[in-house]
């Protein structure tokens, strides 16, 4: 089923510039993108937010990256976990998170000794997760130029090929 | 006092069809928005462009306007008059300001309808506004389109695959209200993150029901930055993906405080999770979470939680190692059951908490229901509980009103006893004791006061008749129950099961609908389906109708066309034919007359011979020469029918090959 894609038509601004840039829909940012046939809002429709442009040769998920954020990776936490002794510790130094991790789960393995219970240091079977810490640059990575064709989609829906779409990488 | 403003989110019929087109149409900064009402416009606006006003010299933002009777528009700079003149910088449109509709800014309202059976595949991320305390944005469901508790009764947010949170706030003062919230789908994180780049402002999510994060690094509810969190009522379950997945999780980096309060988590790998004392946790019920339930160090004000494990929250009262028992809990109905005795009643009242106060459950149910409140996000309302007290207040309200209409009726009799008594010839000393009385009466203002009170009194019973008049059914049906001697268990039961089959019988409606819808979606599909094969078949026939016709046609001309060529053949023929047939007469005559005469001559020639011989020999060499001069003629006789019959063979096949040809 043809794509099309919902195109913001006038800029939404913030007078943080780097919160304009990150969180405020440009003209010419892809919005959303349905399947022809989807049944379009009543603001949806409205000229004066919205382009819809219907594209002939391209299904929905092949321009899914024209709605992507442009995020960049800004650091790492690490989740060290002690499932047996239910021990979590998050942080952004990899030996801080197993030292104290393996820290707390010594003084509960030694609380538990007073129940009973006896908890080895080779059972305490630490794990430590990488995780990435993302930062949200730009609300889209990509626009469209739609300077060309303005005048006809202020009249309504109209129909190009992908190759014909002119897609703008806003990272210089 | 900031004006709503409200867009509603349907598949059809609404102002969008997803969140995030209403996050980006509806994106601005709402402690600036302002509307005048105007007039003599002229030209048109274009949305987004520059605003001028004059001769104030204010400036700002066209948002929306009908060109003709409005203009909303976001402040820049300045402040506006009602004496200025509204000009736009791009289009040239200009218009008039008579009055001032509003310009202290605006709350932004996302209403979502229950129109997606499966969801609706969406992840907005709430970004680039301007909000503050008082100018806000608030998610939510109105109360016809809201879950009741259970999964799949309600407005459904499900996420999407090109994006990790399926609702991402950053942006300070957001409430989310009554939404369903999962993130299950491919690359799915977690169901409702916040992260506003500082700790500022607050965000408020209540009454939702989040659940099925279970994949790459799952939270049900997580703050990374936020001056305060506020989240109460809501139910949390199954966010876990095998090694990790946090229920609620709020610490000191993410916040400076968080108040966490009757939630019901369950299923996750860790419950409610902190650090650095910030979480305010209170009547909390966590159970079922495979590594612990209360997980770090929570604030000192902690208390009144509740947990299948060893794990709490600090607080003297809190309750740990507990059974609960719910209505339904193999099939996620996390609602309190008549008979639970981990969490009934061992909540505390937090109507009068000092930061988070209410006094109703997730389903919107008065707490308590029964002695006290319950821990978690359901109030069990003991059936009959609530009604019964309802109707010992209004039977008492209802004595003290009748005793008071009497005292009332009896002073409104006197008076007009009196006031007939001069007529009556009463003697004056009667009157005038009579009037005295009325006058103390009145002087005391005991009438009055009665007239208030019961004025007062019947409104108050007419604002809770109108609002319990369900209830008041009920009472109805619990008398009648009651005077046929019934116990009250059985009453309170039977309510329970009421209460049951009316949450079945609204999940069974919305079944009922869905099936109904897509039943009709099927037939109209089949018939869309029936349509196009018949058009295909149609469009089939019809190409072969086109190439019958034309062949049909072709045939036609082409019969015509070989008739005509068989007539005119056969004319020419039959013309060559008599043609030739007298051309070959006429060659036959003439060259058998020729051969004729050619054999005639030859024949004469040697008769001549022949002659001439005869008359230079004797008559005995005649005579001896008669068998000579027979067999001469008896030659030429032979030579001459061979000669015809070679002609007429000649002929012969000369037709033949005309015929032929």
């Amino acid at each position: 089923m043809p794509a099309e894609l919902l195109i913001k038509a006038c800029d939404a601004t913030h007078s943080n510039e780097v919160k304009d840039l990150r969180g405020c829909y440009k003209k010419g940012y892809v919005v959303v993108i349905k399947p022809v046939g989807h049944k379009w809002g009543k603001e949806e429709l409205n000229k004066e937010k919205f382009y819809i442009i219907r594209v002939k040769d391209a299904e929905p998920e092949d321009l899914v990256h024209l709605l992507d954020f442009h995020k960049i990776i800004i650091g790492t936490r690490y989740h060290a976990v002690s499932d047996k002794l239910g021990v979590f510790v998050s942080s952004p130094d990899k030996d801080t998170a197993q030292s104290e991790c393996l820290k707390k789960c010594k003084l509960v393995a030694q609380e538990l000794s007073h129940f009973g219970i006896t908890v080895n240091e080779a059972n305490y079977n630490i794990k430590v997760e990488e995780k990435p810490e993302l930062h949200t640059i730009a609300r889209r990575r990509y626009r469209l130029d739609i300077s060309g064709i303005e005048d006809s989609l202020k009249k309504g829906i109209i129909e190009v090929n992908a190759k014909d779409l002119e897609i703008i990488d806003q990272r210089q | 006092m900031a004006t709503e403003v409200t867009h509603t989110i349907r598949a059809s019929g609404g102002d969008y069809t997803s969140l995030s087109a209403w996050e980006s149409g509806e994106q601005r900064d709402l402690t600036a928005m302002q509307k005048a009402n105007t007039s003599n416009h002229s030209g048109t606006f274009t949305s987004g462009e520059t605003l001028s006003f004059s001769p104030s010299g204010a400036t700002g933002v066209m948002i929306e306007t009908d060109n003709s009777s409005y203009m909303r528009y976001e402040l820049s700079s300045g402040t506006p008059s009602a004496d200025d003149t509204i000009s736009g910088d791009d289009s040239g449109a200009s218009c008039d300001i008579d009055t001032f509709a509003y310009q202290d800014g605006e709350i932004e309202i996302a209403e979502c309808y229950n129109d997606w059976p499966d969801g609706l595949q969406d992840a907005p991320s709430i970004n680039g506004w301007t909000t503050d305390g008082t100018r806000y944005i608030k998610i939510c469901t109105p109360e016809s389109e809201r879950h009741d508790g259970t999964a799949g009764t309600g407005f459904w947010l499900k996420g999407d695959t090109t994006w990790v949170t399926t609702l991402g706030i950053d942006e300070p003062y957001v409430i989310v209200e009554g939404l369903e919230v999962t993130a299950n789908l491919a690359n799915a994180y977690s169901c409702i993150s916040t992260n506003v780049g500082s700790h500022t402002g607050w965000v408020k999510i209540s009454y939702c029901l989040i659940h099925d994060a279970t994949q790459n690094e799952p939270y049900g509810i997580n703050v990374a930055n936020i001056g305060t969190l506020y989240v109460w009522n809501n139910i949390v379950y199954n966010i876990d993906n095998g090694s990790f997945g946090l229920g609620i999780n709020a610490n000191s980096d993410g916040c400076d405080a968080a108040y966490i309060y009757n939630n019901t988590v369950s299923d996750c790998r860790y419950g409610i999770t902190t650090y650095g004392s910030v979480v305010h946790a209170k009547n909390n019920l966590v159970q079922n979470c495979s590594t612990s339930c209360f997980y770090g160090e929570f604030n000192s004000s902690s208390d009144y939680n509740a947990s299948d494990d060893s794990s709490s929250t600090g607080g003297a009262h809190d309750r740990t190692n507990q059974t609960f028992t719910f209505v339904d809990e193999a099939n996620d109905d996390f609602h309190l059951a008549s008979n639970d005795a981990g969490a009934r009643d061992y909540g505390t009242d937090l109507s009068s908490d000092p930061n988070l106060s209410f006094n109703d459950d997730i389903n919107g149910e008065t707490r308590p229901g029964g002695t006290a409140w319950d821990i978690g996000a359901d109030e069990y309302v003991a059936a009959g509980g609530a009604i019964t007290k309802i109707m010992d207040e209004t039977v008492s309200i209802s004595e003290t009103l009748i005793k008071r209409l009497y005292a009332n009726r009896f002073i409104g009799e006197t008076v007009a006893i009196t006031e007939t008594m001069p007529r009556r010839g009463y003697s004056n000393r009667l009157i005038d004791e009579t009037v005295s009385i009325a006058d103390s009466l009145i002087g005391r203002s005991f009438l009055k006061k009665i007239i208030d009170e019961t004025v007062s009194i019947s409104e108050g019973i007419l604002k809770r008749l109108r609002s319990n008049r369900i209830i008041n059914e009920t009472i109805s049906i619990a008398e009648a129950l009651s005077r046929r001697a019934f116990s009250t268990r059985v009453i309170n039961e039977t309510l329970s099961i009421a209460e049951t089959v009316l949450r079945r019988l609204r999940a069974t409606r919305i079944i009922s609908e869905t099936i109904s819808i897509s039943e009709s979606l099927v037939r109209r599909l089949q018939s869309i389906r029936t349509m196009s094969e018949t058009i295909s078949v149609a469009e089939e026939a019809l190409r072969r109708l086109k190439s019958v016709r034309i062949i049909s046609e072709t045939v036609g001309i082409t019969e015509n066309f070989v008739r005509s060529c068989v007539g005119a053949i056969v004319k020419i023929m039959s013309e060559t034919v008599s043609i030739t047939e007298a051309i070959v007469r006429r060659l036959y005559s003439k060259r058998i007359i020729d051969e004729t005469l050619s054999i005639s001559e030859g024949i004469l020639r040697r008769l001549r011979s022949v002659r001439a011989m005869v008359e230079n020999i004797s008559i005995s060499e005649v005579l001896n020469r008669r068998g000579f001069l027979t067999k001469i003629i008896n030659e030429t006789v032979s030579v001459t029918e061979t000669f015809v019959r070679s002609c007429i063979a000649g002929i012969v096949k000369i037709m033949d090959e005309t015929v032929s040809l």
